[in-house]
């Protein structure tokens, strides 16, 4: 498992993604090992890893299936859910 | 009201004969009749709304055809709320009918929502929808988010007071966006989160939506997942730190 192991305790998280965003990381499900970090950072984390995920302004991030504050520190075991932001009607 | 057209609704206890006492007393306004909008604005005058107020400054395409609701061939070129102002009368007599030539912005979109007591999303820019949620929470007026691209597409009721709001969770609050031409989508996709739009809108106006949870669809897969999402205190529009 590829991890980012810059010092201090590392978790164990499991990110969700969504829609075209399965094909941007080519997976549904990517098990990762990060430091503790906000739900903001981690976010940079995965543009890093997958650089398509860029393409997006911005992207809607859930934390154990619910919404709230990107600043969240995430926790050992977190599900995060990562969904693009759609415009079209 | 011809109540015997409305029978097999009222059949459902959800719903009852109070709730289309409801439905009929109440007004919406549809901003946008693409898509999802035509669509909603269909389901609504059918259901049998009261008054409905459509807006859209668009003309009927060629490239519409496949997947919004009410137009026609002989209708390319012709202005949307125009068409689609006919045919919801055909559809509907005893319904009011509104349409105004109008895109919504910034400056007219309090004035629009006026119009109704629930807003429905028809639009496909991330600027209206900005507005949308920001006049909607100084009206004090619920309204129903949604967005499609591909194959999936986002439903939520949003109501003020109650419920998070459109900027609560990090959805885009300005920009265009890409359009469903440019970007693609599939007409299922359109009338699956069309359909969801309407039943949170029926519950909202019988009283029965509270969580606000936002809702994703997936039609090709096909998955449904609904995800809580809390009012954020540092919401911008309804956080509670700010003016509420
Ligand atoms: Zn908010």
């Amino acid at each position: 498992m590829q991890g980012y192991h810059i010092g201090g305790k590392q978790m164990k998280v499991h990110i969700k993604y969504y829609a075209k965003y399965v094909e941007y990381a080519g997976a549904k499900i990517e098990d990762l090992e990060v430091e503790r970090m906000s739900i903001s950072d981690l976010l940079e984390v995965l543009k890093d890893r997958h650089p398509r995920l860029k393409e997006e302004k911005m992207s809607i991030v859930a934390l154990n299936g619910r919404f709230g504050n990107e600043k969240t520190l995430i926790s050992d075991g977190d599900t995060i859910s990562v969904f693009p932001p759609v415009s079209g009607g | 009201m011809d109540f015997d057209r409305y029978l097999s609704q009222v059949a459902v206890p959800e719903v009852f004969p109070s709730g289309q006492k409801a439905i009929k007393s109440s007004s919406v306004v549809v901003v946008g009749v693409g898509g999802t909008g035509s669509t909603m604005a269909e389901m609504m005058v059918r259901m049998g709304v009261g008054r409905i107020t459509i807006v859209d400054d668009d003309i009927v395409e060629s490239s519409n055809l496949n997947r919004q609701a009410m137009y026609r061939e002989s209708d390319i070129g012709l202005k949307k709320v125009d068409v689609a102002k006919s045919e919801l009368l055909k559809i509907n007599s005893d319904v009011e009918v509104e349409a105004l030539d109008e895109r919504l912005t910034i400056y007219n979109a309090e004035d629009i929502i006026s119009y109704g007591k629930l807003t429905l999303d028809g639009t496909d820019n991330y600027s209206a929808r900005g507005a949308i949620n920001e006049s909607s929470f100084r009206l004090k007026k619920p309204w129903v988010f949604t967005a499609v691209e591909g194959t999936f597409g986002y439903a939520k009721a949003i109501i003020p007071g109650k419920t998070s709001c459109l900027s609560c969770f990090g959805y885009p609050q300005k920009g265009e966006g890409v359009s469903c031409t440019i970007q693609g989508v599939i007409p299922s996709a359109v009338r699956a989160v069309s359909s969801l739009a309407i039943t949170l809108a029926m519950k909202i106006l019988l009283g029965k939506e509270e969580s606000g949870d936002l809702i994703y669809l997936d039609v090709w897969k096909p998955m449904l997942e609904t995800l809580p999402i809390p009012r954020n205190d540092d919401c911008t529009v309804c956080g509670r730190k700010g003016a509420d």
